[in-house]
């Protein structure tokens, strides 16, 4: 018998740690990923170096090389590099002597030329006779200048690295010879072909460098007199040639059948950008020269450190409504990466035949491709690309077969299709359908597009978290939260032309438009509305709907089937210990009404195939008993008084078939009897 | 009972006890039919993520030859996650000096059912450890209107990648963990370096 229980107590435990296994572990170190400890970053070259009597100075130009976008069959894919070489700007510089020691400092100017620490001063180095190492390594610190006079002075600081083990900075170097005498000249270059660069294409890690600088300038120069020192902080960005840095969050999965992505680390300042898979950039889904995708990221990073980003994280494609946070922060990356670009083309790439190619409009692309065309090698297709000036309701269809233009039909996949009549306020829940309304509010493209400097700043203001939706007493920020601050950015009088996109285009109308009302009845509160305490019944109604037929049992449709109001204990709800949802069946199909309430930083717990979820770590309460009755949620008294709840009111509808005409009204009611109804204030 | 038999039937015990319970774990394991979008690894298209709805994609165990001149033998594993009738095309695409010896470079994917596996093989010359080649197998097509797409990579040197080097240093460190564990009952699950929640991409 001892034997029976020592031998099923060894199969516990040898079972009970399957699976999971990411409880927090963190960017701050290699955790458990390397196989030896993890080592340190080299220190910053950031000081002058006494040269002695008569140094000598050295010149010269750092630049770097990169595949540029072309056409193929009507596809927007990566081709051959570059003619002529883009300047590396910002880098830092170190000078070396043949025995390894530092003996200057320095980094190159807006030219890409080497200078001393300064960037205005000459380079220098001791007259002693030998032979020197100059590096230009893939990390710089640098307060930028603005076209904005009164604008608070801020700084790019990045560093491209090669992995997270080794933390080692990407370089490049040349040997120069010294006689004692100079000046001596020399040049730096990154190339874009791995068989230029033994595999390790440095060009790509410098060209990551040059969408930070780049985007950075844009920033410096379109958002006013407004501080934005808070992206002064290093931003660490990790990136290898033929690395699938999937891998990092899925150590143990199969590195052949992962997925290639790139990804921001929220609160950790990290970037990480898609190299390839398994050694292979020629074929490889990679990003390093994918801008729109790089500048995607950056901008994930934008609005963690500038504003406040409440991204959930997790799947999104472009495809499906999703929750309006994802779909906000991912909406803000695809407009970001798309935008700059357009804006600042000729400094993310100088390739001529590109702007041929684009025409007047020019850039209004979010593009992501896999492989390369380049004479005999490589293999290239586009595998994301919309366009961002396109119409709500004709967007650009997904099916790689789609030329550039082709029109979205009706029984056509396209990305986040809308119709702001029939749909009115799905846009919010869209990702690519916030990223177009974005990018047209903020370039003017009547006559080929240009840049709306003025808008963007109002963009920016209703974004930080200095007077936008980033101020903390804005929980559950979505789209809906920002147009509401961007109207206020605007004294209350949104321009005609921003609300022509938002009311008939992309069908985000803004909170309180009367597309809301239908027959007397509120039919979509905004995501995260205050509730507040009222005397009388307000005419709440949720109108149930499958979200796709195809995927019918994965997903509770976040814009019908769901709404969802902010409890704030402290300044609305404060004697608030139970809370009843009563619902009366207008039309359609009988359905399970129920309640859920999360906390702020939640993540959507969907139902599934006809099954509902009735418990979730993530619920801090919740009633989905089976069946239409009455639901009360209670104990609310006991809730923190500092956390900001959601509550969620949920028609169970997955893999339950729903009738087109279904819809309740409904009202809530606390403990004290009187009705909960939504703040009439956003 | 003697001290060494007593051992003896103690390290019985436990090793009858690791291999049972692997065993245990791997079949007591439920077959999650529904398996929520939280649970697959992220993936940026909407035609890879439509594929991750029907089935899941494994390499099995491949025999790949030492040198230019023999023939290596690539296989791939498909698992139905659902009942599916497609039109659904598979593909593979070798580099230019790989000849193919035996096996279709594509053709349909037939009918699937859930849990079912099927297994498509490949048997080539010039892949092998050699040198360092890439061949690629796609799935691609259309299910219910929607693109479905999804390919893998396969090296003929994947033990030079750095990606096999944080899966094999993974998989060790897991089996230490295990393997201490019988003795430690207090350890803590291993943990990966980087929380999900955080990952925006």
């Amino acid at each position: 018998m001892k034997k029976l229980i020592c031998f099923i107590l060894l199969i516990y435990l040898t079972s009970c740690d399957q699976g999971g296994g990411f409880g927090g572990g963190g960017g701050a170190g290699s955790g458990s990923l390397c196989t030896s400890s993890e080592v340190a970053e080299i220190a910053e070259c950031n000081a002058t170096i006494d040269s002695g009597n008569l140094p000598v100075t050295v010149t010269g130009i750092a630049q770097f090389f990169k595949r540029t976008t072309v056409s193929q069959s009507g596809k927007l894919v990566l081709g051959a590099p570059i003619t002529t070489a883009m300047p590396i700007k910002f880098a830092e510089v170190r000078v070396l002597n043949s025995t390894g020691t530092i003996v200057q400092c320095g980094k190159t100017n807006s030219t890409g030329a080497l200078k001393a620490v300064n960037g205005t001063s000459d380079l220098q180095i001791p007259n002693t006779i030998g032979t020197y190492s100059v590096e230009v390594l893939a990390r710089g610190q640098q307060v930028l200048p603005s076209i904005v006079s009164g604008k608070p002075a801020f700084q790019m600081y990045a560093a491209i690295k090669n992995d997270i083990c080794t933390n080692e900075l990407h370089k490049i170097s040349a040997s120069i010879v010294s006689n004692g005498t100079g000046p001596i000249n020399t040049s730096l270059t990154a190339y874009a072909r791995e068989t230029e660069t033994s595999g390790q294409v440095q060009g790509g890690a410098f060209n990551i460098f040059n969408n930070i600088v780049t985007t950075y300038q844009y920033l410096a120069d379109n958002t006013g007199t407004t501080n934005i020192d808070c992206l002064n902080s290093k931003l660490n960005v990790y990136w290898q040639a033929g690395f699938n840095p999937a891998q990092y969050i899925y150590p143990a999965e199969s590195p052949s059948t992962l997925s290639n992505i790139s990804f921001y680390y929220r609160g950790y300042n990290q970037l990480y950008i898609n190299g390839g898979k398994l050694g292979n950039v020629s074929t490889a889904d990679t990003d390093h020269f994918d801008d729109a995708v790089i500048i995607h990221e950056i901008g994930h990073r934008i609005e963690d450190v500038c504003g406040k980003m409440d991204s959930p994280g997790g799947t999104h494609n472009g495809l499906f409504r999703i929750d309006p946070r994802l779909a906000w922060s991912e909406g803000w990356g695809n407009y970001m990466g798309a935008h700059i670009i357009k804006n600042k083309l000729s400094n993310i790439n100088s390739d001529p035949a590109l702007n041929t190619l684009l025409g007047a409009p020019g850039w209004v692309y979010y593009l992501d491709t896999k492989g390369y065309t380049d004479g005999a090698s490589g293999t290239a297709s586009e595998l994301i690309r919309f366009d961002l000036t396109r119409a709500g309701s004709n967007p650009e269809i997904v099916q790689n077969n789609s030329p550039v233009g082709a029109s979205c039909g009706v029984e056509d996949l396209c990305f986040d299709k809308v119709d702001s009549a029939a749909h009115p306020g799905e846009g919010h829940f869209r990702e690519v359908s916030i990223a177009r309304s974005l990018f047209k509010i903020t370039n003017t493209c009547a006559a080929g597009c240009t840049n709306r400097a003025d808008y963007y700043d109002e963009v920016w203001n209703s974004l930080n978290k200095i007077t936008g939706i980033g101020q903390i007493i804005y929980p559950f920020r979505s789209s809906v939260r920002f147009y509401k601050q961007l109207n206020t950015a605007f004294g209350s009088t949104m321009p005609a032309s921003i609300d022509a996109t938002l009311n008939s285009d992309e069908a985000q109308q803004r909170s309180g438009n009367s597309d809301y009302i239908i027959a007397g009845n509120l039919t979509w509160p905004a995501y995260g509305i205050k509730l507040v305490p009222s005397n009388t019944a307000c005419n709440l109604e949720i109108r149930p709907r499958n979200e796709d037929t195809a995927v019918t049992d994965v997903f509770s449709d976040q814009r019908y089937s769901n709404h969802f109001y902010f409890i704030d204990k402290v300044t609305s709800l404060p004697d608030i210990s139970s809370l009843t949802l009563t619902a009366t069946r207008l039309a359609g199909t009988v359905l399970d009404l129920d309640l859920i309430l999360y906390q702020e930083g939640y993540s959507f717990v969907t139902d599934s195939a006809g099954a509902k979820t009735v418990s979730s770590a993530q619920f801090v309460r919740s009633a989905r008993s089976t069946g239409f009755t009455n639901k009360t949620i209670s104990s609310l008294n006991t809730l923190s008084s500092t956390t900001p709840y959601i509550l969620n009111i949920r028609a169970f509808t997955t893999g339950v078939p729903v009738a087109s005409n279904t819809s309740y009204t409904y009202t809530l009611t606390s403990n004290t009897g009187g009705y909960l109804c939504p703040s009439a204030v956003f | 009972m003697p001290i060494r038999s007593f051992l003896k039937s103690i390290a019985i015990i436990l090793s009858a006890g690791v291999a049972v319970g692997f065993a245990a774990v791997h079949f007591l394991k439920p077959v999650d039919k529904n398996r929520s979008l939280m649970y697959y690894s992220f993936s940026k298209l909407g035609a890879d993520q439509n594929s991750r709805y029907l089935f899941d994609i494994k390499i099995n165990a491949s025999e790949l030859s030492q040198t230019e001149n023999e023939i290596s033998i690539i296989k791939v594993n498909i698992e139905g996650l659902k009942d599916f009738n497609s039109d659904l095309i598979y593909t593979w695409t070798l580099p230019q000096d790989v000849e193919l010896a035996e096996g279709a470079l594509s053709g349909p994917l037939g009918d699937f059912y859930t849990n079912q596996n099927k297994e498509y093989i490949l048997k080539v010359r010039g892949f092998s450890k050699q040198l360092k080649k890439f061949i690629s197998f796609e799935v691609q097509g259309e299910f219910e209107q929607r693109p479905v797409r999804r390919d893998i990579l396969i090296s003929s040197r994947l033990e030079d990648s750095f990606e096999y080097s944080i899966q094999q240093n993974e998989l060790n460190n897991s089996k230490n963990q295990l393997k201490n564990k019988i003795y430690k009952l207090g350890d803590a699950k291993p943990k990966g370096r980087f929380d999900l929640d955080r990952v925006v991409r």
